[in-house]
């Protein structure tokens, strides 16, 4: 009687198969979990840039161009750094499903696990100030990056309607400082009545956004003055806006400041 | 001599590996057949391709489950793997008599039939029904009521969390007391 055990051992010992080694298989299941903590930890870092930029939307001016609060939410969400969030997640679920014991956990259970750790990498990445260049590098590298974000720049770039970006040049008498617009035009701008906001110090390199009047050829009366992002610390716009001072004294760095 | 020492065994002596075959040929053989339906001749072809990749990946067995569920898992896939290749599956059946009526009398507490009842044609009704399901619920009945898995070793087969396994079963008992009606099942009762 035909043995198909035998057979097949037989089979084995001809074509001589072997069982693959267990370096292999380790492998393996490190780089599922591996790709899974990436997958995490990049999350982190597409949702530490959504709170970062949800921060930095200016209420008070947006409410001026929308007429509603929904309409002014969709016009400041993200939607890059939201799509990305999700493509992570989704990433990170996928990896640990394909863990050896990822199959016994639910959708939601799992999900829920990759937000959260998401979530708290991400409140991490943002508490150490890592948004600010990590947003200038994207900006500079990643094609396209300004049409999937609000338009801050355009916003903020209408002279005619009382607004004004750029960044600080120089400053001249102690009531005005040259500044270079977006589309690299020089403007003067008046600081005497302006309020610095959020943090914004006046230095020569920090680029700010400014609410006031165009009242000339070139000049700008600023009422308002803030940075382009919101910044949380005074060193912080030291250490950002100019890195050739990190040797100096504060005492030294705090005598260059305005106002 | 246990499961995981003729594995043990195996990885050092592949002679060994011949007995954890003739421990599953039959229940593998019988899996195979139930849920794809296919000849027997296919299904000495599929296993055999189901040992080959056992032996192979020997050395990846995760032995927080259990053996027989590991190499359920790989037959389960083997065999899907094959069925999708083939695309449709063929007209014959291949659920003895026995099996219908071991199903037939494990529903029977919520279906209440008459299991002694001209067992041969509800057998073959049974079958037609089994093989119409999903296969998403004809895979979990089968493992249940036939190959008597419980739910944790139906979840490490399929790759599914045990909560996903119950439904599943709920529903696909559902669906086969559904269709017994129509295939006129009730009348034998």
């Amino acid at each position: 009687m035909k043995d198909l055990s035998q057979e097949i051992l037989d089979t084995i010992k001809k074509e001589h198969i072997k069982p693959l080694p267990k370096w292999r298989f380790v492998l393996q299941k490190s780089f599922i979990w591996a790709m899974f903590v990436f997958c995490v930890l990049l999350g982190g870092l597409a949702f530490s840039s959504i709170i970062f930029h949800v921060n930095d939307v200016d209420l008070d001016v947006y409410s001026k161009f929308n007429s509603n609060f929904m309409e002014m939410a969709l016009s400041v969400i993200p939607y890059f750094w939201v799509v990305l969030m999700c493509l992570f997640l989704f990433a990170a679920y996928y990896n640990f499903k394909h863990t050896d014991g990822g199959y016994k956990y639910g959708t939601t259970l799992i999900l829920l696990a990759s937000i959260v750790g998401s979530l708290l990498v991400g409140l991490l990445i943002y508490y150490v100030d890592f948004n600010e260049p990590l947003e200038e590098n994207v900006m500079e590298h990643v094609p396209f990056y300004n049409m999937m974000m609000p338009p801050k720049a355009v916003i903020w770039n209408r002279p005619e309607m009382g607004f004004l970006t750029g960044t600080i040049k120089d400053f001249k008498n102690g009531q005005e400082f040259d500044l270079i617009g977006v589309a690299g035009d020089l403007w003067i701008v008046n600081y005497t009545e302006a309020k610095w906001q959020n943090g914004a110090i006046g230095i020569p390199g920090m680029r700010v956004k400014m609410l006031g009047v165009k009242d000339g050829e070139n000049h700008f009366t600023a009422s308002d003055i803030r940075p382009w992002f919101k910044l949380r610390t005074v060193q912080t716009v030291i250490q950002m806006q100019i890195p050739g001072n990190r040797g100096q004294k504060n005492s030294e760095r705090n005598s260059q400041l305005v106002p | 001599m246990s499961d995981l020492e003729l594995v043990q065994q195996t990885l050092k002596d592949q002679q060994a590996f011949y007995w954890i075959m003739k421990r599953y040929e039959t229940r593998l053989m019988h899996f195979i057949k139930r849920i794809s339906n296919v000849d027997y001749h296919t299904a000495e072809d599929i296993l055999q391709e189901v040992y080959i990749k056992i032996f192979k990946n020997l050395n990846g067995f995760d032995q927080k489950m259990k053996f027989s569920s590991w190499i359920y898992r790989i037959a389960h896939n083997e065999t899907i793997s094959h069925y999708r290749k083939m695309k449709a599956r063929a007209e014959t059946v291949s659920l003895e008599n026995d099996d219908a009526k071991g199903l037939i009398a494990i529903l029977s507490d919520s279906f209440d039939f008459k299991a002694e009842l001209n067992s041969k044609l509800v057998a073959e009704k049974v079958q037609k029904i089994i093989y119409s399901m999903p296969q998403k619920y004809n895979e979990v009945l089968i493992l249940r009521y036939m190959e008597e898995k419980d739910y944790d070793e139906i979840a490490d087969i399929l790759k599914k969390p045990s909560g996903t396994v119950a439904t599943l079963i709920n529903r696909a008992k559902e669906y086969f007391k559904n269709a017994a009606k129509k295939q006129n099942l009730t009348n034998l009762m």
